[in-house]
């Protein structure tokens, strides 16, 4: 299988795979990394336009630009750090001793789902 | 150095120096036999996003050893992860001299996401290699997405090497 080897450090290696597949299409099988750099693995049907446009676009890649799939993962992870500073404490069915009665049956259920959670992660 | 033991000693038949020596180069090569092991400290790891087996690292995970001609014990211990949320399949193989040792869908598959790394490590016989000269490389590949193999960054420290054993 053909590569192409090109120098250079860090990259956002699904980045840079999603930019050379609207290259390359099917001809894309991967991209590595190591420390001797980019190892680019095509398929045998490539030509040298094509082997140039991909040193090309590997030595402009920009790590720090995000895949759309990255900057969703991203925004939920954060969301999600959020809404764990927002709730920092447990939720007390006491607290709801007023509500209705199906209410506070479904509060007692979350208590303990979030009972299960925090003890899943460590907490 | 490894000569076949002469197995048709005949009564009366004279030991000469040649023969002792070959007694003593043959133990000799049993306890040293043809090894190679990489120990990974690299200041990043290894990633891919390959859906078809490709190397992990030429410049790293590739082992040449000059064998008797018998059987190689290779071994890999490691661990992989992928950065998406997504679980994937990590699959691992070795190649012999460019050529896989397991075909297909190689060794092993470790199935990971963004949660949970997994195990990668195994133990392979590559059985019946001519004498001489051999390269092996480990290979990967996976269903979707992109992993990364620690290799020191971490830090943990794969392993991977290869042993002439008979």
């Amino acid at each position: 299988m053909p590569v192409i080897r090109i120098e250079r450090d860090r990259v956002n290696i699904e980045a840079l795979h999603a930019d050379l597949q609207t290259l390359l299409g099917m001809a894309l099988i991967g991209i590595s990394q190591d420390n001797a750099g980019v190892v680019v693995h095509v398929a045998d049907a490539i030509t040298e336009d094509d082997r140039m446009r991909v040193e090309e676009r590997v030595i402009a890649h920009d790590p720090d630009t995000l895949t759309d799939d990255q900057r969703t993962r991203r925004e939920r992870r954060a969301a999600l750090e959020q809404a764990r500073q927002n709730y920092t404490a447990p939720l007390d069915p006491q607290d709801y001793t007023d509500a209705l009665p199906v209410i506070r049956i479904l509060i007692r259920r979350i208590a303990w789902l979030e009972r299960e959670i925090r003890d899943l992660r460590g907490l | 150095m490894w000569t076949t033991p002469k197995t048709d000693w005949q009564i009366n038949e004279v030991v000469d120096a040649a023969d002792l020596n070959a007694i003593g180069e043959n133990l000799a090569a049993l306890k040293s036999p043809a090894f190679a092991q990489v120990v990974l400290d690299e200041p990043a790891d290894f990633t891919t996003t390959a859906t078809s087996f490709v190397d992990v690292s030429t410049a790293r995970l590739s082992l040449t050893i000059d064998t008797q001609g018998g059987d190689v014990l290779v071994a890999f211990v490691g661990s992989v992860y992928s950065t998406s949320t997504a679980v994937i399949n990590v699959s691992f193989d070795v190649a012999v001299d460019g050529v896989r040792a397991a075909g297909e869908e190689g060794l092993l598959v470790s199935t990971v996401n963004s949660n949970f790394a997994a195990n990668a490590s195994f133990n392979c016989w590559i059985t019946n290699l001519s004498a001489g000269s051999h390269t092996f490389k480990l290979q990967w590949k996976l269903s979707a997405g992109s992993a990364i193999m620690w290799a020191g960054a971490v830090p943990l420290h794969p392993r991977f090497s290869v042993r002439e054993v008979s």
